[in-house]
């Protein structure tokens, strides 16, 4: 991926004189061609892809990246260039100028655990594991989900802030558990990495 | 993240295949609680272990919490008590051994290993003391364990200690004879005994370690028998080595889950790490047994023909997996065969197909020996003597350690059942052959250490 090229992130550089950033999204049915045609777009416009995320997800296509370009280019314009990149009609694209904002999380540092969880599917689960994670300030980086013969399976990232109580939260699922059917397990990243990486459980420290 | 599929593989391993830590030992020096007043001794020894360990239980169950998977036990391992009371008669021995209990009680672990002794060439009279302490100390007391090195690859078999074992193993059997002899559960007699086996009853710190050390015996026989039993539910033709292939992919996973608990305690209560055992430890729990490994693998009755070579491979293949994933591997790291702690042992050995001289034969391939085996209470100490000489023979000879735990079981036969609870689980009495064996026991001395060379 763009962001783990070779000498570091790309965003870390300083941008060019009189440049700006933006952020775009685009979501589309899935075939060959889709990031070939938006970064065509982008490269006409004179613009350099810096991020990219690109997933499909039962047949839809949908990415997200960022992007610098010169100062004179506005959202609007960079927007009906992808949109028109593709066929008519067929590339729902947002675009916005970039804005560096501070972390959400200020100064605390962040703990990756990961939680895993299954119920019977049915409407409102994923709210409801999002609501209790969102009322104990913990932030979702990743989330997966399928349905398989019926039950609802989600892998959800999480960013746990310092001074937040993961046995708390642990309760709190076990709640659900008993309230929902909700059988969820949150479990610090490093558990995962230790028993799949060939990297010794002394390194996991350093990567952090 | 780790890719979505690994994630589930590992929650499976926990929460389906009981995968857990199966002990969190703390190695704790007692080397300078030595003390001519054994009252001050005593003391001294409760204040190091509630210093040392106070925390331990709080930090495990912190840990656990972080990762989500249990510490089954908590345990401490401590300098043998043969070299903390030289000097002191065997009523002190019992008192320093009743000290143990109450701080291990104190610190909140179930058991404390350490009553223990080095005697594979000869007996000091402190040690001889100890072994005469251990009726008393056995019966006595709950949570403290004990082991003696009665052999080793240098210095060869100790018999005379044997004999002296033979006779304390029946005279703590007939102490304990209300619960089937339990008090022989607490003891294993060795050859080549680590000094960093996380497991009880055997564990003790050894004097190579350092002041305060973690080390960590994982489990997994549910995680192993499960993987194999899905590789033959894949439908693919498979080969042995398909399946020694999957045994070390787990022991790969079971291990690093060891040793990133046990790092992370050690840390959180100032203790230097040692070492994960790789060992595959069962329970009596069904799903949780050696046996069922070998089972899965293809043996159809335990202790028939393929069971050895079955076990071989099985062992061989978790210390692939396991000294791939981790540097810090010591301890026993091997298969345990304890009859009475797994239930398809037991099964088969109540069967008839596990016989004693069979169970002997799988133990040269594998760790850590005769382990929980329950035999007739009118066995004679001589008999006794000379099982643990065949076994520690086995160990010594071949360079690796073996050991005995072997419980005369008061008033019954062969067949009855041995009941000792909990992770003790229970064992029928096996069958003993009388070899009148007793000239060549009573003999006495040592045998020598053998040839390290013309090893054929």
């Amino acid at each position: 991926m763009v962001q783990n090229s070779p000498g570091g992130p790309v965003a870390a550089r300083e941008p060019l004189l009189r440049m700006k950033e933006f952020i775009v999204s685009v979501m589309a049915k899935d075939r060959p061609g889709i990031v070939a045609a938006v970064s065509g777009a982008v490269a006409a416009l004179g613009g350099n892809i810096t991020h990219l995320s690109q997933t499909v997800l039962r047949g839809y296509f949908t990415i997200i990246l960022s992007l610098e370009a010169e100062d004179s280019l506005d959202a609007e314009t960079l927007r009906e260039r992808i949109a028109a990149s593709g066929g008519p009609g067929e590339f729902q694209v947002g675009a916005a100028p970039f804005e560096d904002t501070e972390p959400w999380h200020g100064d605390r540092l962040l703990e990756r655990f990961v939680l895993t969880a299954r119920c019977r599917d049915r409407s409102g689960i994923i709210h409801r594991i999002s609501r209790t994670l969102a009322e104990a300030s913990i932030n979702i980086d990743d989330f997966y989900a399928y349905v398989l013969d019926g039950e609802l399976i989600m892998i959800l990232e999480l960013g746990v802030p310092s001074g937040v109580s993961v046995p708390e939260i642990q309760k709190d699922l076990e709640r659900l558990a008993e309230e929902e059917g909700i059988v969820a397990h949150l479990q610090h990243e490093d558990i995962f990495r230790a028993t799949t990486e060939l990297q010794a459980v002394l390194r996991l420290g350093d990567r952090r | 993240m780790p890719a979505k599929e690994h994630i589930l593989a590992t929650v499976r391993m926990l929460q389906e295949e009981h995968l857990d830590v199966r002990a969190v030992t703390l190695g704790v020096d007692l080397c300078d609680c030595a003390d001519r007043d054994p009252e001050r001794m005593c003391r001294l020894i409760r204040d190091k272990i509630l210093r040392k360990a106070g925390n331990l239980v709080s930090a495990c169950e912190q840990v656990s919490r972080k990762y989500g998977i249990p510490v089954v036990n908590r345990r401490l391992a401590v300098s043998p008590v043969a070299n903390i009371a030289a000097g002191h008669g065997p009523k002190e021995m019992l008192r320093v051994a009743q000290a143990l209990d109450s701080a291990a009680g104190e610190a909140g672990v179930d058991f404390v290993g350490g009553f223990s002794a080095m005697v594979q060439k000869g007996l000091t009279d402190s040690e001889r003391t100890l072994i005469d302490a251990l009726p008393q100390v056995l019966s006595g007391t709950t949570r403290v364990c004990a082991s003696v090195n009665a052999a080793s690859s240098r210095a060869g078999i100790n018999v005379d200690a044997l004999l002296l074992l033979g006779e304390r193993i029946l005279e703590t059997a007939a102490l304990t004879a209300d619960r089937d002899g339990f008090g022989c559960c607490k003891l294993v007699v060795f050859a080549n005994i680590p000094e960093d086996n996380p497991f009880m009853a055997g564990g003790f710190k050894g004097q190579g370690e350092p002041e305060t050390v973690i080390n960590v015996g994982v489990s997994g026989p549910g995680v192993v028998k499960r993987a194999i039993e899905r590789l033959r539910q894949s439908g693919v033709k498979l080969t042995l080595a398909d399946i020694a292939e999957e045994i070390k992919n787990t022991s790969f996973r079971v291990t690093r889950t060891g040793e990133l608990i046990g790092r992370e305690v050690a840390r959180l209560i100032g203790a230097e790490f040692g070492i994960v055992d790789l060992s595959l430890a069962p329970t009596p729990e069904v799903g949780d047994s050696v046996g069922e490994i070998l089972q899965a693998m293809g043996i159809g009755r335990i202790g028939g023909p393929g069971s050895t070579a079955a076990l071989a491979m099985l062992t061989d293949a978790v210390k692939k997996g396991g000294t791939f994933a981790s540097s810090s591997v010591g301890g026993l790291s091997g298969a345990f065969i304890p009859v009475a702690e797994d239930s398809a042992l037991s099964t088969a050995a109540a069967g008839g197909t596990l016989t004693l001289e069979k169970l002997e034969a799988m133990t040269s391939v594998c760790s850590v020996g005769l382990d929980m085996v329950a035999v007739p209470g009118d066995v004679s100490p001589e008999t006794l003597a000379a099982i643990m000489a065949d076994e520690l023979a086995i160990g010594v000879v071949n360079r690796k350690t073996t050991a005995v735990r072997i419980i005369p079981v008061p008033g019954k036969k062969p067949g009855d059942m041995a009941v000792f609870g909990g992770l003790f689980g229970q064992a029928p009495v096996m069958r003993v052959q009388d070899g009148a064996s007793a000239p060549f026991i009573r003999t006495g001395g040592r045998i020598p250490a053998p040839l390290q060379s013309l090893t054929n």
